[in-house]
Order: structure tokens, then C-alpha cells, then sequence
């Protein structure tokens, strides 16, 4: 007995108990392509965040570009506190590891 | 003594069936890996107790389940119903991200995008096993690991199956710390693990500021079904980041997001009635689970690797794994892993970029998913 077949018997909806509602047959069935909606799916979020990657990438670039038009920068107020609720030892390890990064890479 | 007998009929000790009794112990179970092994206690201890309270048999003629039409239950369940709780805490995640070291290291955005791989590929296992499209995509969107996407899309798409789904995101995303290190290691030599990363550059606040802005806008456009959750979290960064509104900021992500996890969590964990959670489903969708995290952290790391043969200042592979979101306990596990090779192989603040990378790219998966499904 195979590992679908297993789990199929403990399952009690028929859909999951039929086989012919199985397999491929179930991936693709009349219009529906399930494959063709996984790959949509990750071409959209790969296209998605290789914009948002290029874009991050230009930024420094734009911002140079119209630096003549853009007022000076200048602090609000004080900045918000740290990403999220850490405990002192974290942060403590935290600091330490960039710090010893930071030289690392300046010897390197 | 007629009275005396009716109560006693009345009381959990006559009605709770064996179904009830090992819920009660995995609620428990739950509570206890919080409280002792540190196991993503915020999440675990609302959950464990409501799967405690949840699983109490019901009393006829009384509502008090979430289920239960007009019961106190099953107001705070309306949030998770209808998908109103993830997004409000996507705006405190926003206030609380800082996007800095992935602004600084734009190619690491790619990471994010390859563990979403594990979504996509858990979708097609669960059509394969027989779930409806709909089911499926709910399911596989327990690979992006993020708790508040998974308990959006399945509360859109598979309402029936929100809290096998639910339960089991949220344990696998408390587990990541003991799935992870053996698949990182297997796909890594330990000449990549040693790879030390380039230290990065500093960021402004102007970029930090524009951001989210354009950011969503790339997201929206191009997958509106994420506007919700995508649109919240980079609200919350704005506030952040804008500098002029700390205020808001400061309640976001501190008592907005802490009293909404603690009713989603409660409610989520109340809503795994032995009767509707303890059946073949849901032992399909913890398998599928499970199989999702660990092809969505292989898909992180093989990609860092693809990437390392046309780049020449190397990415260390780990921080692929990263990828997977589980914001930051997979951040940590691979600074953990790194640590490993080398006292001085700090990766914590470069996974940290395809970590919320990782967190755009669920949410853009499940915008996808609800659009097509």
C-alpha cells in the first residue's frame, strides 16, 4: 500500500477516498492546469520581487540623479526604536557580531 | 437529586470523549514547548490554551464554542473567519521591520522570491493527493511560513480546513529551528558555509522613506489579491520610517499587534474542536507541511547557490534558508548554522534581507493564489 493510499483510508471526505479524484487526474482536470497555476503563481512573485530588487538597486542612483530638486535631509524627530522586541543579550550579541564583522571585512 | 444528577450529566467528565482528551494533551504539549524550550512562546501559549478551551465539551443548549452562533467564542473567531486579523498584524510586522539590510543588498530580494518554490510545489503534492484547488493552494501556502498569510488565505480559500492549517503553519513555524539546520547542512559544504559576507553599505532615511511606496505599488499592480496584507505591512513601514508619525507607529507595534495576536492565537487555537480537527486531513495537511518547509528552505539555499556561479563576491548559502520568512527564528538559525564554521561567521543581519524578502513574497503568493483559486 502506497503512501497516498495510506493516508486516503484515514481520510473521510470522498473526494480524498476516490482515486479517479487522484494523482494527475486531479492536476489537471477540464480547465483547470495545475501547473500551469504553479508556475503563473512563481513567475508573477519572482517578476514581483526582481522589480522590487532592480528598483532597490536604482534608487541610490535616482535620488542622486534629482538630488538639485530634493530639500535637504533633516531629522523629524527621533527615529523609531529598534525592529522588534528583543531581549539585551541579542542585542548585546547583535552589536558584538557587527562590530567583529565590520573589522573582519576591513582587514580583509 | 434529580438536579444533582442533570448537572453531573452536564459536566466535561461525562461528554469528553478520546478526541477531546488528546487535544486537550497537545494544547498542553504546546504550552509547554512555549514555556520550556522558548518554542515561539507568543504564539504557542494563546494557541495551546485555546486548543485547551476549545476542546472543554460543549454543554447543549449553551453557546460557548466558536462555532457555536452567538457565543463570546465565536465573535473574536469573526476576525479569523473573515480574515480580518492578518492584516492588522501585517501593519505591526510593518512597524516593527526595518528593510535596511535588504535595501542595502538588493540580489538577497531574489532569495525570498526561490523559497516560495515550496508553496508552488506543495500545491501541486496536495491536488496530487485529491484536495480541491481551492484546499490545495490554502495548504500549500503553509511553505511561505507565515502564520497570519496562512490563516488569511485558508480563511478566503478553504474556510473548512483553517484550523489544520492554521495549527499546523504555526507549529512547523515554532519547529524551524530543529527542520532547518540538517537540510542546510546537506545541501551546503562546509567550504560554502564558511563563505563571509560582504559587509554592506548604509542606507538613507529618504530610501527607507520611498520604499514601501514603490514597493507596493510593484506588488499591488502586479498582484492585486495581495493589496490587503502587502498594503498593510508597508502602511505600518511607512509609519515607521516616515519619522512623523511615532505615535502610530509605537501602538502598531506594541499593543495593536500583542492584543491581536492574542486573540488570534486564542481563537485559532479554540476553533481545533476534536471533532472537526482530529480526522485524515489534518494529518494530510501536517504532512504537506512539513514537506513544504523543507522544500521551501532546500529551494533558498540551492537558489544562493545558483546565484554564487555569476556572482563574484559570493553569497554564504545559508542565508538562502532564510528565505522561507519566519521572521526572524530563520534569520537566527542561520546565524546559527554559521556560527558553526567560525566564531566570526555572523549572518544575522544579511539573512535578515531575504527574510522579509521572504514575507513580500508569501504575501504576493497568496495574493496570487486567492486571484486565480
Amino acid at each position: 500500500m502506497g503512501f497516498v493510499e495510506l493516508f486516503a483510508q484515514a481520510a473521510p471526505t470522498e473526494a480524498l477516498q476516490d482515486p479517479a479524484k487522484r494523482g494527475l487526474n486531479n492536476i489537471i482536470h477540464g480547465d483547470f492546469n495545475g501547473f500551469l497555476v504553479a508556475a503563473t503563481g512563481l513567475l508573477i512573485v519572482f517578476v514581483a520581487l526582481t522589480l522590487i530588487s532592480v528598483f532597490i538597486a536604482l534608487l541610490p542612483k535616482i535620488l542622486e540623479a534629482l538630488a538639485f530638486m530634493l530639500p535637504a535631509e533633516h531629522e523629524h524627530h527621533s527615529y523609531a526604536p529598534a525592529v522588534r522586541q528583543t531581549t539585551d543579550n541579542e542585542k548585546i550579541a547583535a552589536a558584538v557580531g557587527f562590530v567583529l564583522h565590520e573589522i573582519h571585512s576591513k582587514q580583509q | 437529586m434529580e438536579i444533582l444528577q442533570q448537572f453531573l450529566q452536564s459536566t466535561g467528565f461525562v461528554n469528553l470523549t478520546l478526541g477531546n482528551a488528546v487535544m486537550i494533551l497537545i494544547g498542553i504539549v504546546f504550552i509547554t514547548l512555549a514555556i520550556v524550550k522558548d518554542y515561539e512562546p507568543l504564539l504557542l501559549v494563546p494557541i495551546g490554551m485555546g486548543v485547551v478551551v476549545g476542546n472543554i465539551p460543549p454543554v447543549e443548549g449553551m453557546p460557548l464554542g466558536v462555532y457555536d452562533e452567538g457565543s463570546v467564542l465565536s465573535y473574536i473567531y469573526f476576525g479569523v473567519k473573515q480574515g480580518v486579523f492578518p492584516p492588522l498584524i501585517f501593519l505591526g510586522i510593518g512597524a516593527m521591520t526595518d528593510f535596511s539590510t535588504m535595501l542595502s543588498n538588493p540580489k538577497l530580494v531574489l532569495l525570498g522570491a526561490a523559497a516560495q518554490f515550496g508553496v508552488f510545489l506543495t500545491m501541486l503534492g496536495a491536488l496530487y493527493l485529491g484536495f480541491t484547488p481551492q484546499q490545495s493552494g490554502a495548504i500549500g501556502i503553509i511553505g511561505g511560513a507565515d502564520g497570519p498569510t496562512a490563516i488569511f488565505l485558508s480563511a478566503k480559500l478553504a474556510p473548512e480546513l483553517l484550523g489544520a492549517i492554521s495549527i499546523a503553519a504555526y507549529s512547523y513555524m515554532a519547529l524551524v529551528p530543529v527542520i532547518q539546520p540538517p537540510i542546510m547542512r546537506l545541501l551546503t559544504t562546509s567550504e560554502e558555509r564558511k563563505i563571509r559576507m560582504k559587509s554592506t553599505r548604509d542606507v538613507t532615511k529618504r530610501e527607507k522613506i520611498i520604499f514601501p511606496i514603490v514597493a507596493f505599488l510593484i506588488c499591488a499592480l502586479l498582484a492585486p489579491g495581495a493589496i490587503v496584507l502587502i498594503g498593510m505591512l508597508f502602511f505600518g513601514n511607512l509609519l515607521k520610517e516616515s519619522c512623523v508619525t511615532d505615535r502610530l507607529a509605537q501602538s502598531a507595534r506594541t499593543s495593536m499587534i500583542d492584543i491581536v495576536t492574542i486573540l488570534l492565537g486564542f481563537s485559532v487555537g479554540a476553533s481545533t474542536q476534536a471533532q472537526t480537527f482530529l480526522r485524515g486531513e489534518s494529518l494530510l495537511i501536517f504532512a504537506l507541511g512539513a514537506a513544504a518547509f523543507g522544500v521551501a528552505t532546500a529551494c533558498g539555499v540551492l537558489f544562493a547557490k545558483f546565484m554564487n556561479l555569476f556572482l563574484h563576491h559570493k553569497i554564504n548559502p545559508l542565508i538562502g534558508a532564510a528565505g522561507v520568512s519566519a521572521v526572524p527564528d530563520s534569520a537566527r538559525v542561520a546565524q546559527m548554522v554559521g556560527l558553526e564554521e567560525g566564531t566570526d561567521n555572523h549572518l544575522l543581519m544579511h539573512a535578515m534581507a531575504p527574510n522579509v524578502a521572504g514575507v513580500l513574497g508569501s504575501a504576493v503568493a497568496a495574493g496570487v493564489l486567492w486571484s486565480v483559486l
